[in-house]
């Protein structure tokens, strides 16, 4: 941001009216005694407990500079001492035309959390999160165990989750999303972001009314990834599912392995191979997709007759790049109908299989 | 598996629907009459290159340029990679550069030569063929408007103008000026509408790419609280203003025909009226849309000959500074009669004749030369119907105005009265602002970039049909004429100034002042 300054405040062992004075202080004293306009448009928490925290600290600060928010770097380090809060702030505040009030870009708030507080997190955040204005809880480890309080965090303020499926065995996600959902919270996942341009190109493979034929009468699914535990083509079968209103059968790892279509159970066949592929089948007709890092690319035979191809250069990003992209583009319909399709799977599990 | 059913009726396609930032077009070719120019260079490349690096282009597209510079292949991307690395909005990079590069053709051709257009069918054809994909195109008139009728004419006779299979598409861009008055606009829809359909007619008008422009309607009819007051009960009256600190930059010959009612009164002004004085339309839909705003621009009241000359001011800018500097005046610019009478300013007052906006005035002004750069509408709302504070309270107290600034420092900013702190009631006037660039983190794409990917998408929301264009020619016809009886000279202001005094009477008549941006 042009004509930006960032003013950077750390204290330790305070608490949370101290907290609160040096918030709305800060600033002020740093600017000569201004108290800037505050363009602030959502809460951004990163829940960072046990993540190597200055890497995310430090994304945080770049998140700062690129969006306006205030964002709560949250690291309860160890529970078993006295209650200690350490903090740091690092401001981004915009000086506008001369003789103008400077702007409160946005705020990066470490918070290290001791004892008691790294505990009763959620209620200490409370008065921090920026009232009316959509609050994000970026999940960043292991997912929160059967005993948290999702109704506490629902009620202080955090309106949206955030996760990233890529980073474990996605489905011990599965039992937190759903509890976030029943309390109301939009759920996002920033592997969902990463899949954006392989269901573009999905999308426009679908355009031709040969392989959207084939879609709507697929008999078969096959993946094929060098590494197994690759989670895209769940989110991507999921996505198809859930647009043509079909149901997922999963097995007891929760993993799919039909899909219930129109026309009866189509099977997923995941296999281990060297190139990572999605393919759908049906009749004389076949589509794969060729998943690369910086290609995706489909081929439709008709019997051994190529039909259509279709290459498209991958857009790279960063985590950053995605989160911000979550930040900027605001919830994603799609995800929470794809994720709805997966925990209705689970449901017909029959229950057996709590986390 | 084994199933006899199949699924053999075509359907929308599932994919497609909810995808966020999800309007990618299907493949197309894009042809630019006129590509050798200065509104290719400028916008129209820069915007296909940054919606390409934006991954809103499908993965086949092709552009080819004509234009009557003969240039090869190579030396016209050689030229588009100038013309990127200096006006792209994104920063030019080798790599995205030659795959955007080798999507662009060239052809050396008169517009007025038949033998070009068959020649263009067969590279179209040899794309499309080549490339296993759809007959989609797209041209573009970024021509003097003398050749609109010619091209669409010879698109005609070579069978460019209807679609080479039922699902492929075949649509037109057409720059303004459309027409310079309303028998010419007429004229050209004529010649248009014996090629092509209307709703394969795409009137450009970059204002509507605009975000900030788009924003009006978010703001009005995504908000619940502004709509139920916005209507003659609680406005008093609203101010557009369109004023530019530059002169006429090298244009002098266009603008000497055109002058400043043609150049911004009967689009943009008055697209930016229609926006905010139109009903809600029933769906964000082109034609819905569209219907609202042209009802809008019929029930603006006729100008009489005694209206015109009470209600309308022109003027022509002097010499004067901007900035600091010295500028001269219009007279003196390049390619301007030193006898002209063209228009530099105009500020008018309008009145819309239907149940919302019956005796609210909406004041227009517009100039080159002005003080600074500001486009903006303010809408100013009546007074509380009592006051109780005292008089003495409320001594600096303005009446509460809501202004869209539409640039520069796009947002929008609410004035209203509020209690200075201290043991009495004193009333001061205090603003409450909204900043685009401080709010919202990715920079607003250029308005070509977004109303190319909606002419290739085929969405005409944001584009003028012939009834919308014909209305505004109406109402702007009838003051061209009445100004054009007139005899008595044209008011002069100085540049750097904002306007001819003529200007500030015209509202002073009504008990209002203009709002200085």
């Amino acid at each position: 941001m042009a004509n930006s300054q960032i003013i950077s405040w750390s204290a330790e062992d305070l608490n949370g009216p101290s907290l609160l004075h040096a918030l709305g202080s800060v600033i002020p004293d740093a600017l000569d005694g201004a108290k800037p306009i505050v363009s602030t448009v959502l809460t951004l928490g990163l829940y960072v407990k046990g993540a190597s925290s200055p890497k995310w600290v430090s994304l945080a600060q770049e998140l700062a500079k690129q969006h306006p928010s205030r964002i709560l770097v949250i690291n309860p380090t160890s529970a078993d001492r006295q209650p200690r809060l350490d903090v740091a702030i690092s401001a981004t505040v915009a000086q506008r035309g001369h003789g103008e009030t400077p702007t409160l870009f946005s705020e990066c708030v470490e918070l290290n959390l001791k004892g008691g507080l790294a505990t009763h997190w959620i209620d200490f955040l409370q008065p921090l999160v920026r009232p009316g204005l959509p609050a994000y809880l970026w999940w960043l480890v292991t997912p929160p165990g059967a005993d948290f309080r999702w109704d506490l965090l629902s009620t202080s303020g955090f309106t949206h989750l955030v996760m990233d499926s890529k980073t474990g065995n996605w489905q011990q996600w599965l039992p937190s999303l759903r509890q976030a959902v029943a309390y109301h919270m939009h759920v996002d996942d920033l592997e969902w972001q990463r899949l954006r341009d392989l269901r573009h190109h999905w999308a426009q493979l679908a355009d031709a009314p040969e392989i959207l034929k084939t879609l709507l009468n697929m008999e078969s699914v096959e993946v094929t990834a060098p590494d197994l535990r690759w989670s895209q083509w769940i989110w991507w079968v999921a996505w198809i599912a859930s647009r043509l209103g079909w149901n997922l059968v999963l097995n007891a790892d929760r993993t799919p392995i039909a899909i219930e279509t129109d026309l009866g159970p189509v099977p997923i066949m995941v296999a281990e191979n060297s190139e990572t592929t999605l393919t759908i089948a049906s009749d004389d007709m076949r589509v794969t997709t060729h998943i690369s890092q910086p290609i995706l690319k489909s081929v439709a035979y008709q019997g051994n007759t190529t039909i259509l191809t279709l290459d498209e250069h991958r857009i790279t990003t960063s985590v950053q790049e995605d989160m911000h992209n979550i930040l900027n583009r605001g919830h994603d319909v799609l995800f929470s109908q794809a994720l709805q399709c997966l925990l209705a799977a689970e449901d017909s599990l029959g229950g057996t299989l709590d986390a | 598996m084994s199933t006899t059913v199949t699924v053999e009726k075509p359907m929308t396609n599932p994919l497609r629907e909810g995808l966020v930032d999800g309007r990618r077009p299907q493949p197309f070719t894009l042809v630019i009459f006129g590509a050798a120019g200065d509104l290719a260079h400028r916008k129209l490349f820069p915007a296909l290159y940054n919606l390409m690096l934006d991954r809103l282009l499908p993965a086949h597209f092709n552009i080819v340029g004509l234009a009557r510079h003969p240039y090869t292949d190579q030396e016209f991307r050689q030229e588009i990679e100038e013309a990127i690395r200096q006006y792209s909005r994104r920063p030019w990079d080798a790599g995205e550069f030659s795959r955007f590069a080798d999507a662009i053709h060239y052809v050396t051709a008169n517009f007025d030569d038949a033998k070009a257009y068959h020649q263009l069918a067969t590279i179209l054809q040899g794309i499309a063929d080549r490339n296993h994909v759809p007959q989609n195109n797209l041209f573009y008139m970024a021509t003097p408007p003398s050749f609109y009728p010619i091209i669409a004419q010879n698109l005609g006779t070579a069978g460019l103008n209807r679609p080479q299979q039922g699902s492929d598409w075949v649509r037109i861009i057409v720059e303004k000026p459309f027409g310079h008055d309303l028998t010419s606009a007429q004229d050209l829809n004529t010649d248009l509408h014996q090629v092509f359909d209307e709703r394969q007619i795409f009137r450009i008008d970059h204002y509507l790419g605009k975000e900030t422009v788009q924003n009006i309607l978010v703001f009005r009819f995504a908000n619940g609280i502004f709509e139920p007051l916005w209507n003659h009960r609680y406005i008093d009256h609203v101010q557009i203003t369109v004023a530019e600190s530059l002169g006429v930059e090298g244009r002098g010959s266009y603008y000497d025909n055109a002058g400043a009612i043609r150049d911004m009164v009967q689009n943009h002004m008055l697209q930016l009226v229609s926006l905010m004085a139109m009903e809600p339309p029933v769906a964000f839909e082109a034609d819905a849309v569209r219907d609202e705003k042209v009802k809008v621009l019929r029930a603006i009241r006729p100008f009489s000959t005694r209206d015109i000359t009470e209600y309308t001011v022109r003027g022509q800018y002097e010499s004067g500074f901007i900035d600091g500097s010295p500028v001269p005046g219009f007279l003196d610019e390049p390619d301007i009669a030193s006898d002209s009478r063209t228009d530099t300013f105009v500020a008018m007052r309008l009145l819309v004749d239907n149940w919302r906006w019956a005796g609210v005035p909406f004041y227009l002004r517009t100039g080159k030369r002005l003080a600074k750069r500001a486009t903006e509408i303010a809408v100013q709302f009546k007074t509380a119907p009592h006051r109780f504070f005292s008089q003495t309270a409320t001594p600096e107290l303005e009446p509460n105005v809501l202004t869209l600034k539409i640039q520069p420092d796009e947002g929008i900013a609410l004035r209203f009265g509020a209690k200075v702190p201290g043991p009495v009631v004193r009333i001061r006037t205090v603003n409450m602002e909204f900043l685009y660039d401080t709010s919202f983190a990715d920079a607003a794409p250029e308005a070509y970039e977004r109303l190319l990917l909606d002419s290739m998408i085929g969405d005409s929301t944001l584009f003028t049909r012939k009834d919308e264009v014909e209305a505004a020619w109406t109402l702007v016809t009838s003051i061209l004429h009445g100004w054009a009886r007139a005899k008595n000279p044209i008011p002069t202001y100085e540049s750097g100034t904002w306007g001819p005094p003529e200007a500030e009477q015209l509202i002073a008549r009504d008990g209002f002042r203009w709002r200085r941006p």
